[in-house]
């Protein structure tokens, strides 16, 4: 696991723990998101990626640890940090009887910092019918005024929890690039917590897994795509591989076929193999952000 | 304050006017009758009456509406979830709850204001009013007046405080509007267990302690309701 601080953090969490009862939703979670970057969260349903964006937002009180956005502490000044991030969620809840209009007009008393024109053209921008019900528009249009509204603020943070849940590809094509357009018009610090990985791997410089709670990893994406690989390597005969290399992520052994994902891979790996077992053949492959995400869990869940 | 004074009578808007609707019934409906009974029989019931008569009943159904937008006022955003869009904005909680009591408080107290002015004031001025009548339409005011109140301000209270509490606005509702028939059975079962001790009669001790405890109630329901409304971390 590796994390670089190069700049203040934007978003902190330290040790932060949920429980709900008995069951444990996020456990121990440390992440932390310098300003300027774009960090993708990812992991399976249930991993807990939702309840530690609400747990940032101040919608869920932590049974421990701290979390900043910014260097507020949601606990003890919500409305502050409701100001300066902007937030998408996975379902969009905005009134039902009001017209799309009326929910802008509504918002815009909230922030001092409200953009009309920037609110006006990303309206027309997304071709939302400003003059519809809330409960008229398409699913797509929903998440499009969802994110007019978490960006017509000017936010310093954009917090998106799987914002492009059962959007047909158009739409989420569509909302991306509102997105894309949201950051490149200036230095934000993005959350974007998603089920689509390509999605995920466009949008963010920085990744994280979490799993049942816990980070499994959190870095650079590039570095985290060249630095896992995963290994194919045939061995003899009655050979049974039993201490696989230092960096296993996730292994599976059949007939004489060992397959290993590994991080970080060097040389030292293959080195490792070739000198501790029969090994008739070895090969390197890249992996694609979801081979890698999907060993991660596939990892995690064999040593559960 | 005022974009939330506004959502707050958009998102009562159906109840508030249900409560208009209910305000204004018997107004429409007691002239009428009146007036369909003179013809039909050439008998009326003088104006001062009715309107008296109208102002009770209108009274009495805004019992059902103060319960209503008390049941509503919290729980209603909240069964369709529409809370959980509001909570990620940044507004006072404070600042919400004010709202929220302007809107439903300040509803009930007009439709309250409007008919204490007809009863007291409009209806024993309007027409010929006999010396015996006046003093009926008094003693009627003097005695149902305190008891619409006091159980108008239980429901309410109680209602309120179940809309912090819960997320079903109907549930809210219906425990508003059962309360006061709820603490009224109790009374009635403790002068019951007391009726030897007491020199009370069954429906004097009742009301005394229906006098007390009812505003009681209602005080401490809707202060326990802001409360755990502000203490709340929605959703």
């Amino acid at each position: 696991m590796s994390t670089e601080p190069v700049s203040p953090c934007a978003i902190e969490l330290v040790g932060v723990t949920k429980r709900f009862g008995k069951q444990v939703a996020v456990q121990d979670l440390t992440l932390r998101i310098p300003a300027g970057r774009t960090l993708g969260l990812i992991g399976p349903n249930g991993a807990g990626k939702t309840t530690a964006i609400k747990m940032l937002m101040g919608l869920l009180p932590m049974t421990a640890g701290r979390a900043r956005v910014l260097g507020i502490d949601p606990a003890v000044k919500p409305v502050l940090l409701k100001r300066a991030v902007g937030y998408v969620p996975e379902m969009h809840f905005i009134y039902r009887a009001m017209r799309a209009a009326e929910v802008i007009g509504f918002c815009r008393t909230f922030y001092p910092t409200w953009n009309n024109p920037l609110c006006a053209e990303l309206a027309g921008r997304f071709e939302i019918d400003l003059h519809k019900k809330v409960k008229h528009l398409s699913k797509g249009s929903l998440a499009k005024l969802a994110l007019v509204l978490a960006l017509a603020h000017e936010p310093e943070v954009l917090i998106l929890d799987e914002p492009m849940t059962g959007l047909d590809p158009l739409a989420r094509e569509e909302f991306l690039e509102g997105v894309v357009h949201g950051l490149c018009d200036r230095s934000r610090t993005v959350l974007f917590s998603s089920h689509m990985l390509s999605d995920v791997q466009r949008m963010a410089d920085t990744i994280a897994i979490i799993h049942q709670g816990r980070l499994l990893v959190s870095c650079l994406t590039d570095d985290l795509l060249k630095t896992t690989k995963r290994i194919r390597a045939v061995v003899r005969d009655g050979c049974t591989p039993d201490q696989p290399p230092e960096g296993t992520i996730w292994q599976r052994f059949e007939r004489r076929e060992w397959l290993l994902t590994v991080r970080p891979f060097s040389p030292a790996t293959l080195e490792y193999l070739r000198g501790t077992y029969p090994v008739e053949n070895v090969e390197v492959q890249d992996l694609g952000l979801e081979d890698v995400f999907k060993d991660y869990i596939r990892g995690q869940k064999v040593q559960a | 304050m005022k974009a939330l004074l506004w959502k707050d009578w958009r998102v009562n808007r159906v109840v508030l006017l249900a409560a208009a609707v209910g305000f204004l019934l018997p107004y429409f409906v007691g002239p009428f009758s009146n007036l369909a009974s003179y013809w039909r029989d050439g008998c009326y019931v003088v104006w001062s009456e009715l309107l008296t008569d109208c102002g009770f009943f209108s009274l009495a159904i805004s019992v059902l509406a103060v319960a209503f937008l008390g049941g509503n006022a919290i729980a209603g955003e909240r069964a369709d979830r529409s809370a959980e869009f509001f909570a990620y904005l940044p507004v006072q909680r404070a600042q919400s709850m004010a709202s929220r009591l302007i809107v439903v408080v300040g509803a009930g107290l007009l439709v309250w204001l409007i008919n204490l002015v007809v009863v007291y004031w409009v209806a024993p001025h309007v027409g010929y009013v006999s010396p015996t009548l006046a003093q009926q339409l008094a003693a009627l005011r003097h005695q149902t007046m305190p008891g619409i109140t006091l159980t108008a301000a239980l429901a309410f209270g109680t209602a309120w405080l179940c809309s912090s509490l819960l997320s079903s606005p109907s549930i809210a509702t219906a425990l508003g509007l059962v309360s006061p028939a709820l603490l009224f059975m109790v009374l009635a079962i403790i002068w019951d267990i007391v009726r030897g001790s007491t020199p009370w009669y069954e429906a004097e001790f009742i009301a005394f302690w229906y006098a007390i405890l009812a505003p009681a109630l209602a005080c401490l329901c809707l202060v326990t309701g802001c409360v755990h409304y502000l203490r709340r971390v929605e959703p």
